[in-house]
């Protein structure tokens, strides 16, 4: 069930009306997360129980790690929980990767294995609860965090719907507390929700999914079309991937504010970066924080002397790349980043010993810093959503080098489309306009949704792309 | 939005009251349908391919006509109106038809096509030939969501396609999702899902590529599905098919005749539908006549239908021993259709059926067809 598709809107206020008509906050928590479990059916019944294992196993672990104090056992139960964790999603999401790769490295030294690799189905949303679950444990393990006592509870931690499939990343420090206390109907701030809500969907529905078949058609085959195509089609994937997944988790956000939870923020205007740094901390902010705390730091962080930090920079990267999808060219995609991290480093240590006293006006290095950045990020995209290295390569040689394979044009409307787009991001970035829908009179604000999902209804395409970050 | 944005302030405490919740839901829901009509009156028409050409055309020239064939691809490829006229010209009885007949159309979309060219008041409309077929409640999956689809998805028969749902075996949760489906269509097509793609194609595409309007003075709608077709990517894949199953078809067509007096129940056969649809004629003055084109699929329940004395008059070609012709491979482009020569050659016959109609309003049935066979046993 995707939020966009019409069976979410039956689902979602029989849910919510149930959330806030049952008197018993147990009751709520139940039903909350009996919805959650058909939330998850509705794409593939069979792998709740990966789920339900990954909860029993962690909420055990938790409860363990609370009596026993010896630092063997506690470390051993920490093991216990990763190995089950990292282990699912070894088999489902790595198992085919790994055993690819090393067929390919024992070729290269000149021994074949016929290895059949079985066809493993990708759980939904694996990588999202993977990484809350362990969250968890770790936190429990450092003494960060109290176990929780009740496994419904947990339980609904664990596959709390609205973002169950693809976050944003929850911690359990941010999510447990809101299970203790009853929220009440009038503290929820419905309007901003509503309006949230909306905007998710206009991103995702309304934007993304109709630049898909453009971006589609190119990446299929690079090797038909122009420079110009190619860098229209790379502009695009990087409108279409914002918009899909900040528009889902505008819209996940929205869903568990109205159900009385707060759910961080993933995005934060990221095209307006100036810098790789800033991007990240602008993109996927759930994501890069996790990686922080739960990587990059117990990697030494950058406590150490500046080859170990650019070393934890890197692998953090390239095990975030490697997160995002089986593929080589997600770690490229990550190694990308990570060099741009590192070189961003380098320069702001090294700046005023290269330039000197030399300073530009702010504006001009701040747009100079702009396009970089944002050349750097959409040229990353392209290994992101290649389908292979050859054509990867084709698509940055169209990027980079201005030289098109082939002969094929993109209509140059949609030049301007992102333009328009990009030029709708920077103002908004700037100017946020919560306000104006706060101070609306009720039956305004109402009229004015009805007319805008109307509006918005137009330009949904009759056929749907799931959100691209389902697949991670 | 900010992160503290999200976050409860003490502004939305105030807890508003049940009237002003009532009142505030009807302002959305007025919002909602005052925006969906008004876009709906700004949105140029769907360009619904061979639908929208055909109803162009029929909109200048609704008047000229006295029949209008309605159908599938068999019908489309199978009716050569301008033989038709000629045929019953040298019967004694002038008449001009059109072929409404669309490739895919089933027998929902052909309801709504008639529906709306009924709609149009065409004054010299005598009789409406409709091709009879099952009434699926499935549109195929790479149909879903088309615009076609969507298109045919009005409220009645939206309602028409819910009551073949509900004759149907499938198993309950598979009705379910049908159910679904052709509310999804219909909701897409009452709040103009989707349609921005048709307005901002025409705001952008320059007069001078767009389409020129159809021409059917010569074809009247037919299509031929000539031997020049065979190679076209589209129908090679079919015509090579029936070229390697022509054993196989020849036994099914043997065994036709056998087939189509088979008993069958009408449980499960959307009857209201089609009476309905003889009613929707009727008013607009015009006679029905219903068509089982010549395929090799025995259709027992369209027989049990018109012997039920549920459709006024029916044509059955699907007879091998009566029309052995229609049936030759030398005639078939198809399992399914006709090449040119065998539309001509059914186009004939039709026109010697409907010209006894026309005559003496007979029911169209043949002595010899397997109705009467079944009925006589």
């Amino acid at each position: 069930m995707l939020f966009t598709e019409p069976l979410f809107f039956l689902f979602f206020p029989v849910v919510l009306a149930g959330a806030w008509w049952l008197s018993s906050d147990r009751l709520r928590k139940l039903w909350l997360l009996a919805a959650s479990y058909l939330f998850y059916a509705a794409w593939d019944w069979r792998f709740l129980s990966l789920i339900a294992a990954s909860t029993l196993v962690d909420y055990w672990v938790g409860r363990a790690l609370e009596r026993v104090e010896a630092s063997r056992g506690r470390r051993a139960l920490l093991v216990t929980s990763l190995a089950l964790n990292l282990g699912l999603l070894g088999v489902f999401k790595y198992y085919g990767f790994f055993v690819e790769s090393a067929r390919g490295l024992l070729a290269v030294l000149g021994l074949s294995v016929a290895t059949r690799v079985p066809e493993i189905v990708l759980p939904v949303g694996i990588s999202f609860y993977t990484f809350q679950t362990l969250s968890y444990t770790i936190d429990l393990y450092r003494g960060r965090l109290e176990p929780v006592r009740s496994l419904p509870d947990f339980a609904l931690f664990v596959s709390f719907f609205p973002q169950l499939v693809a976050g944003p990343i929850v911690r359990a420090s941010d999510f447990l507390p809101q299970l203790d206390r009853r929220p009440r109907w009038a503290d929820v701030a419905v309007r901003r929700h509503l309006a949230l809500f909306l905007i998710g969907f206009v991103k995702k529905a309304c934007l993304a999914d109709n630049v898909a078949p453009v971006v589609d058609r190119v990446f299929a085959d690079p090797s038909l079309w122009t420079s110009s195509a190619v860098w229209t089609a790379v502009l695009l994937y990087a409108v279409q991937i914002y918009c899909d997944f900040s528009g889902y988790t505008d819209m996940a956000i929205a869903c568990a504010g109205l159900l009385g939870f707060r759910l961080e923020r993933n995005f934060d205007f990221p095209y307006v970066a100036r810098s790789v740094t800033e991007f990240w901390r602008r993109w996927h902010i759930s994501l890069s924080g996790w990686l922080r705390d739960y990587l990059y730091i117990p990697l030494g962080g950058s406590r150490g002397v500046r080859l170990a930090t650019y070393r934890n920079l890197m692998v953090t990267m390239l095990l975030g790349g490697l997160w995002h999808g089986a593929a080589w060219t997600f770690v490229i995609w990550g190694a990308l980043h990570g060099v741009a991290l590192v070189a961003h480093k380098e320069w702001t240590r090294r700046r005023s010993a290269i330039i000197g006293s030399w300073t530009s006006p702010a504006a001009v290095g701040g747009a100079l810093s702009w396009c970089l950045t944002l050349f750097w990020v959409c040229l990353a995209w392209i290994f992101f959503r290649a389908r292979s290295f050859a054509d990867a390569w084709l698509l940055v040689r169209a990027f980079a080098l201005f030289r098109g394979a082939g002969e094929l044009s993109v209509d140059p409307a949609w030049l301007a489309f992102v333009a328009a787009l990009g030029a709708l991001h920077w103002v908004s970035s700037r100017r946020r306009a919560e306000g104006a829908v706060e101070e609306m009179p009720d039956w305004a604000f109402a009229g004015a949704y009805g007319a805008a999902a109307a509006v918005a209804l137009l330009f949904v395409p009759l056929r749907s792309d799931p959100f691209i970050y389902f697949q991670f | 939005m900010s992160r503290r944005s999200l976050r409860p302030r003490r502004s939305a405490h105030r807890s508003p009251s049940r009237r002003s919740r009532a009142t505030a839901l009807v302002c959305a829901v007025a919002g909602f349908v005052v925006t969906t009509a008004v876009l709906g009156r700004l949105l140029p028409p769907p360009d619904l391919g061979d639908v929208s050409d055909k109803l162009e055309w029929f909109e200048t020239h609704r008047d000229e006509y006295d029949v209008l064939f309605f159908g599938s691809s068999r019908i489309h490829q199978g009716v050569v109106a301008s033989l038709f006229d000629r045929e019953l010209q040298r019967l004694g009885r002038p008449v001009r038809s059109f072929n409404f007949g669309v490739a895919g159309m089933g027998s929902h979309e052909t309801s709504a096509l008639v529906r709306r060219v009924l709609r149009m008041e065409p004054r010299r409309l005598r009789w409406v030939v409709v091709e009879l077929d099952r009434w699926s409640a499935a549109p195929r999956p790479e149909n879903r969501f088309k615009r076609r689809i969507i298109a045919w998805h009005d409220p009645a028969e939206t309602a028409a396609a819910l009551r073949t749902v509900l004759l149907t075996q499938e198993r309950p949760l598979d009705r379910l999702e049908l159910t679904w489906s052709h509310l999804l269509h219909l909701g897409a097509r009452s709040t103009g899902a989707g349609r921005a793609r048709d307005w901002l194609v025409a705001l952008r595409r320059p007069e001078s590529s767009r389409r020129p309007p159809p021409d059917y003075t010569d074809g009247q709608g037919f299509e031929p599905f000539s031997e020049s077709a065979y190679g076209t990517p589209s129908t090679h894949p079919f015509r090579r098919r029936f070229l390697r199953m022509i054993p196989a078809y020849q036994i099914a067509v043997a065994r036709l005749p056998v087939a189509n007096r088979a008993e069958a129940s009408l449980a499960t056969y959307n009857v209201q539908a089609v009476e309905d649809q003889v009613a929707m004629i009727r008013r607009a003055g015009a006679e029905p006549v219903y068509l089982i084109t010549p395929t090799a699929r025995p259709t027992p329940e369209l027989y049990r239908l018109a012997a039920a004395g549920k459709v006024p008059r029916m044509l059955a070609f699907n007879d091998s021993e009566r029309y052995p012709e229609l049936f030759a491979v030398e005639n078939r482009f198809d399992a399914e259709h006709l090449t040119t020569a065998g539309a001509e050659r059914f186009t004939g016959l039709l026109a010697e059926r409907l010209a006894c109609i026309m005559e003496d309003g007979a029911e169209g049935q043949h002595p010899a067809s397997p109705l009467r066979i079944a009925e006589r046993n």
